[in-house]
C-alpha cells in the first residue's frame, strides 16, 4: 500500500464520498444513480471478500451465499414478520456473520484446495435451499414486493426512501466498511492475517493460532456480506436465487482479482469497473459475457495485481517523476522513496 | 422400497458412480501431475457432447468413428487450455483456479452463441435396446457405461504404471526438477497429459450424453461432482476417486429412490462435508510434505 497518513487517506475518502454523493444527486440521470448504488453494494461485497481470499489469503467460493443469507433473511423478516427494517437489515447481517462461523468451523482447518472446494459446496448448499425450500423462499420466482424502508423522521417532515438516499446510504456503508477493513489491517491482527498468508505453517510455529484468525476474519467478512445483501433486497426489492449461485460467487472472484488481492480500494475500483462495464460492453451484444471471462483470464496472466498494482505503477511514475524534478533543481543524488 | 426397485437403483448408482469416475480422473490425473486445479473440465465435456452431436446428426457421422473424432478433438482442447490458461501461471497456488473460472464462463457462453440455448439430443443406436433380465429392463447405452469405466480405469493403471510415459508422468509429478535432471522433458510430458485428460472427459462426454440432453450450463454441475469426488477421494488419488465416485453415484441414486432429487446436489456437498470432518485429506490421503 502506499504509505499515506491514516488521517489524511479517511479524509480524502471523505472529500471523495461527499463529492460522488453530489454528483450523484445533482447531475446523473436515474440510470447512473441506480448504477451509483450498485456500485456501492458491490464494493461492500468485494471489499469482504478481499478481507478473506487477498489478506489472509483463504480462496473461497461461496461470498455470494452469505450476500443471499443477508438479502433472503432480511426480506422474510420484513414481509412475513413486519419487523422494522432496520432491525431485519442488523438481523440479517448476523445470520449471515453467522452463518459465516458455522462455514469457518466446518471448514477453515482444511488446507488450499480442499478449502476452496469445501466453501463452494456449502455455497451450493445455500443456493439449494434458497431454490428448494419453495414454501419460504418462493423457490426460483425469488421475492418480490420486499418493503422500502420507513420514512426517516426529520426536522417537521420525513424523508422517503428515494435512490439518492440509498446513494448516500450505500456511500456510508462503503466507508464504514472501508474504515473497519483497514483498521484491522494496520491492526496486529492484521500483521497476523498477512504472515498466514505469507506462510502458514511459519505462522502457526511462532504460536499464532492461525485457525481462531482465520475463522474470525470469516465471519467478519460474512457479516459485512451479509449487510450488502440487506441492502440489496431492500433497494431493488426482488431477489432471486440464482443471483446468489456459484456463478455468482465466481463473478465475485473475477472482481476481487480484478481489484488487486488484497487491496480495498482496488476492491471499490474493480466493484464499480464491473457495474459500469456491462453498460460500456452492450455494444458488443451476445459477446458480453465472453468479454468478461476472457478479461478475467488475461488479467490473472499479465496483470496478477489488478488495478491495485496499475494503480500503484501509476503513482510510482508520479514519485520518479516528482523525484527526478527535485534531484535535478535542489539537491542531486536523492531518490525518490520506493513504494513498497 | 421394494426389492427389485432397490435393485434397481443400486444399478443406477453404479451407472452414475462410473459416470463421476469417468469425469473425475482426468482431474485427478492433472491435479496429481501439476496441483492444478482446473473448473473449465465440465466445459470441455459439454463442447466435446455438442461436437458428438454435430458429428453424428449433421454429419451423419457413426456413433464410433464420432467417438473417435471426440476424443481428438477434447484431447486437443485439453492442450489449448494449458497453453492459454495454465502454463503463464503454473507457480502460483490459485492462478489456475481463478483463469480455469474465466475460461469456463468464455466457453459456456461461446456454447451459448453458437449452438444456441435449446437442450439438444444426441441419438445413438443404443439407446433403443433394451436389456431385460427378470424385472429389471434397461437401455444398453446406460449398461455401457459401466464396461466403459472398468475399461478406461484398466487403461489408465497400465499406461501410468506400466508403460515409460507413464513412469516419466509419475517422475514429473513426484519432482519436475529432478525429473528433468533424469533426461525426461517435462514439456513434453505434461502436454502428454493434458491430451490424456482430454481422451479421458470425452469418453464420458460421448457416453452419458445421450441419455440427458446436452446444453451449454451442463459443465458447471458437473464439474461441481467431479471435484466433490476427487476432494472425497484425496486429491490426485485414482484408487480414492473410484471408491468416491462408486459412493456419491449409490448415494445420489438412493436419494432420487426416496424421491427426494431436487436436493442431491446440496446432499452430495453434505456427504462430502461430512466426510471430510472424519478423515479431512479424503479416503487415501496425498503425500503431504510441508516445509517453512
Amino acid at each position: 500500500m502506499v504509505a499515506a497518513p491514516t488521517r489524511w487517506r479517511l479524509l480524502a475518502l471523505i472529500m471523495l464520498f461527499v463529492a460522488a454523493y453530489a454528483f450523484g444527486t445533482t447531475f446523473a440521470n436515474d440510470y447512473v444513480l441506480h448504477l451509483m448504488v450498485l456500485t456501492c453494494i458491490f464494493s461492500v461485497l468485494v471489499m469482504s471478500h478481499n478481507l478473506v481470499t487477498g489478506y489472509v489469503g483463504l480462496f473461497h467460493l461461496c461470498h455470494a451465499a452469505f450476500f443471499g443469507v443477508g438479502a433472503y433473511v432480511s426480506a422474510l423478516l420484513a414481509i412475513h414478520l413486519h419487523l422494522p427494517i432496520p432491525l431485519t437489515f442488523v438481523i440479517g447481517a448476523c445470520a449471515a456473520g453467522f452463518s459465516g462461523l458455522t462455514v469457518g468451523l466446518l471448514s477453515v482447518r482444511l488446507g488450499g484446495h480442499y478449502f476452496a472446494i469445501v466453501s463452494l459446496g456449502l455455497g451450493v448448499i445455500v443456493y439449494q435451499v434458497l431454490n428448494n425450500w419453495v414454501t419460504l423462499t418462493a423457490g426460483p420466482i425469488g421475492l418480490s414486493g420486499i418493503p422500502l424502508p420507513p420514512q426517516i423522521p426529520w426536522i417537521r417532515k420525513s424523508i422517503d426512501w428515494t435512490p439518492s438516499i440509498f446513494l448516500a446510504f450505500g456511500l456510508v456503508l462503503v466507508l464504514f466498511t472501508y474504515v473497519v477493513f483497514t483498521r484491522i489491517q494496520d491492526s496486529k491482527v492484521g500483521l497476523i492475517m498477512k504472515a498466514i498468508r505469507e506462510n502458514e505453517l511459519a505462522a502457526a510455529c511462532v504460536g499464532i493460532r492461525t485457525n481462531r484468525v482465520k475463522i474470525s476474519a470469516f465471519t467478519i467478512a460474512s457479516f459485512f456480506a451479509g449487510a450488502a445483501g440487506g441492502m440489496y433486497a431492500h433497494y431493488t426489492r426482488i431477489i432471486v436465487p440464482e443471483q446468489f449461485s456459484f456463478m455468482a460467487s465466481a463473478e465475485l472472484v473475477a472482481m476481487t482479482v480484478l481489484g488487486g488481492l488484497g487491496s480495498f480500494g482496488g476492491s471499490i475500483a474493480s466493484a464499480a469497473f464491473f457495474t459500469i462495464m456491462p453498460e460500456m460492453l452492450r455494444v458488443a451484444g451476445q459477446w458480453r459475457l465472453e468479454s468478461f471471462g476472457a478479461l478475467l483470464v488475461i488479467v490473472v496472466l499479465f496483470f496478477p495485481r489488478g488495478m491495485a498494482g496499475l494503480g500503484e505503477l501509476i503513482w510510482q511514475g508520479f514519485g520518479r517523476l516528482r523525484g527526478r524534478v527535485v534531484a535535478d533543481g535542489v539537491t542531486k543524488g536523492t531518490t525518490s522513496r520506493g513504494v513498497a | 422400497m421394494g426389492v427389485e426397485e432397490f435393485v434397481v437403483q443400486i444399478f443406477n448408482g453404479l451407472v452414475i458412480g462410473s459416470t463421476y469416475v469417468l469425469l473425475a480422473l482426468g482431474v485427478t490425473l492433472i491435479y496429481g501431475l501439476l496441483n492444478i486445479i482446473n473448473f473449465a473440465h465440465g466445459e470441455i465435456f459439454m463442447l466435446g457432447a455438442y461436437f458428438a452431436f454435430v458429428c453424428v446428426t449433421t454429419w451423419g457421422l457413426s456413433y464410433w468413428l464420432s467417438a473417435i473424432l471426440v476424443m481428438i478433438i477434447c484431447a486437443a482442447m485439453y492442450v489449448v487450455l494449458d497453453f492459454v490458461a495454465f502454463k503463464k501461471v503454473r507457480g502460483f497456488e490459485l492462478g489456475p483456479l481463478i483463469t480455469s473460472i474465466g475460461v469456463s464462463i468464455f466457453l459456456q457462453n461461446l456454447a451459448l452463441i453458437v449452438f444456441g440455448g435449446d437442450p439438444r439430443q444426441l441419438a445413438t443406436p443404443y439407446l433403443d435396446e433394451i436389456i431385460s433380465y427378470g424385472m429389471l429392463s434397461f437401455s444398453l447405452q446406460r449398461f455401457l457405461i459401466i464396461p466403459a469405466a472398468i475399461i478406461t480405469i484398466i487403461g489408465l493403471y497400465v499406461l501410468i504404471e506400466k508403460t515409460t510415459i507413464g513412469r516419466a508422468i509419475r517422475a514429473v509429478s513426484q519432482d519436475r526438477h529432478v525429473a528433468s535432471l533424469m533426461g525426461i522433458n517435462p514439456t513434453l510430458v505434461i502436454f502428454f497429459t493434458f491430451a490424456i485428460a482430454g481422451v479421458l472427459v470425452a469418453i464420458p462426454s460421448v457416453l452419458v450424453s445421450p441419455l440427458f440432453y446436452i446444453f451449454p450450463l451442463m459443465g458447471v454441475t458437473l464439474t461441481l461432482k467431479a471435484y466433490i469426488i476427487v476432494v472425497m477421494g484425496g486429491f490426485g488419488n485414482i484408487l480414492g476417486t473410484i471408491i468416491a465416485g462408486m459412493i456419491l453415484g449409490l448415494t445420489e441414486s438412493m436419494v432420487a429412490g426416496f424421491g427426494a432429487s431436487r436436493w442431491i446436489d446440496a446432499i452430495s456437498f453434505l456427504v462430502l462435508v461430512a466426510f471430510l470432518l472424519v478423515k479431512p485429506y479424503g479416503i487415501i490421503s496425498e503425500r503431504r510434505e510441508e516445509n517453512v
